[in-house]
């Protein structure tokens, strides 16, 4: 089934750029001026526990504040549209971790700005502010849309919700239209640990940004990076586990990491509760593919 | 015999016979759903759904023959129309001890979805193996002919598909 993700209008797109180049983790397909470096972008194993990573072999992974990448792809563009995956590993304090600006190399104003603190991601637009509850460990999607001309701003805070038996997807809206108070059209974004003071980590990647066309969530439990969720992509679960092992033990990487998102449960790592995870996403599918009820297909149990 | 006890003894029956009954499927057409697939003579990975009847209940014996390199498969058993109640205690009970499998009845009760794995990487042994099965409440003599096998998919390692196919055989 198609990806969302993927049935973006080409001329809509902005940027998709990731953490990663042919042969090793980078940043240099981030343009924009930045401070992370390409150690700042991590394989799963350089980072202990966690996945360093949402989807594709590496995230770019920041420890302090003043750490992130530059894009300087909008060009005055008063209506922009971006998502991204956020990592908050915090135990104290805060970190901005997108700002998006009305000049280059984040210079002018800044209109958005989306933060992680206490517990919850705050959104600063404008004047106006709004809050998601969410709690530290655990990848969340982040996708906004902000139109400078309508004055109108909403945000979806995406995680799993696999448990028991059950998965699917808590999506979680904040909307500020009509309240933002600045107009202004955006010409670069930040993505990292931007400002703000706190202890821990913060690990971003999979950022997409588009002229006012929705992007959508990648497909979790996706491990082999075919937009659909199948017991194809078991292999390839398993092979992202004996490729952290691989690679954290340090004996010699024989074992391909998955290209997709092996993290079905979005709990921060590749592990075996990935495989019951992915098998209630596929058996949620078919359920709703032969249920007979008109439009309430599922691809890897999230509405498509 | 309380039906519970029934319908064991019928699955095992079934089960236990699905193989001389695939060989007499061929001159049994039950149904449009039975007609053989032509991919069924080429695929070495077939799914056999055998279906027969316990008073007021059908139960549905759950096999797959394979050539010895599938590690996991999905499908989804469609039932027949106004089922309203399903039992699929025993979905997997079958499986070899390094598999694993959930299967899933849809709110309606109109399917019932199957997800077997191997977290291992392992193959399920060649020949004919035994999944499961699945009761649900259907007086209808002609179940079988109302059923049918969606969404088969069978991978062997590295995710490769595997050409497969399924049949619906009532022993009614």
């Amino acid at each position: 089934m198609k990806s969302l993700s993927r049935n973006l209008l080409m001329g809509a797109i902005l940027a998709a750029l990731p953490m990663s180049g042919a042969l090793a983790c980078t940043v240099s397909q981030w343009t924009g001026a930045k401070t992370a470096v390409d150690a700042d972008a991590k394989l799963p194993a350089e980072v202990g526990t966690y996945n360093s990573r949402y989807s594709g072999s590496c995230g770019l992974v920041l420890g302090s504040s003043g750490d992130y990448v530059g894009d300087n792809h909008p060009a005055n563009d008063s209506t922009y549209n971006a998502r991204f995956y956020v990592f908050p590993e915090l135990s104290g304090g805060s970190a901005e971790v997108f700002g998006a600006y009305t000049a280059d190399d984040g210079g002018g104003s800044q209109p958005i700005s989306i933060s992680y603190g206490s517990g919850q991601f705050t959104f600063n637009v404008g004047g106006a502010s709004g809050n998601v509850a969410a709690a530290a460990g655990k990848w969340y999607s982040i996708e906004f849309a902000y139109d400078a001309a309508a004055d109108t701003f909403s945000a979806t805070v995406g995680n799993s919700t696999f448990s028991g038996s059950t998965v699917g997807v808590a999506l979680t809206n904040v909307s500020l239209s009509g309240t933002i108070g600045d107009v202004a059209a955006i010409e670069s974004a930040r993505l990292g640990w931007i400002a703000s003071a706190g202890t821990g980590r913060i690990i971003v990647d999979e950022f997409e940004s588009t002229r006012g066309v929705a992007i959508g969530r990648l497909r979790p439990g996706d491990a082999n990076g075919d937009a659909d969720c199948s017991v194809a992509d078991y292999n390839f679960v398993r092979d992202d586990i004996a490729a952290k092992l691989e690679l954290f033990f340090g004996g010699s990487n024989t074992t391909a990491l998955a290209a997709g998102q092996p993290d079905c449960n979005e709990g921060g790592q590749t592990d075996v509760a990935d495989y019951t995870c992915l098998a209630n996403r596929i058996g949620t599918d078919l359920n709703n593919q032969f249920d007979g009820i008109p439009g309430n297909e599922t691809e890897c149990a999230e509405a498509l | 015999m309380n039906i519970v006890k029934h319908l064991l003894v019928a699955a095992v029956a079934i089960s236990l016979s699905s193989a001389a009954l695939a060989a007499r499927d061929a001159e049994q057409e039950l149904g449009a759903s039975l007609a053989k697939p032509a991919a069924v003579a080429d695929a070495n990975q077939t799914l056999l759904i055998t279906v027969g009847s316990a008073g007021k209940s059908q139960i549905a014996g759950i096999d797959f023959q394979s050539d010895g390199t599938a590690t996991a498969l999905q499908f989804a058993v469609l039932l027949p129309k106004g089922v309203k109640g399903v039992n699929a205690d025993d979905c997997v009970s079958g499986l070899p001890s390094n598999f694993s499998g959930k299967c899933f009845v849809s709110n309606d009760k109109s399917n019932v979805a199957f997800v077997i794995y191997s977290a291992g990487g392992e193959a399920l042994p060649a020949g004919m193996q035994t999944i499961g099965s699945i009761s649900f409440d259907s007086a209808s003599k002609a179940a079988a002919g109302q059923m049918k096998v969606g969404g088969l998919e069978v991978v062997a390692e590295k995710g490769k598909k595997l050409a497969s196919a399924a049949k619906v055989v009532g022993v009614d």
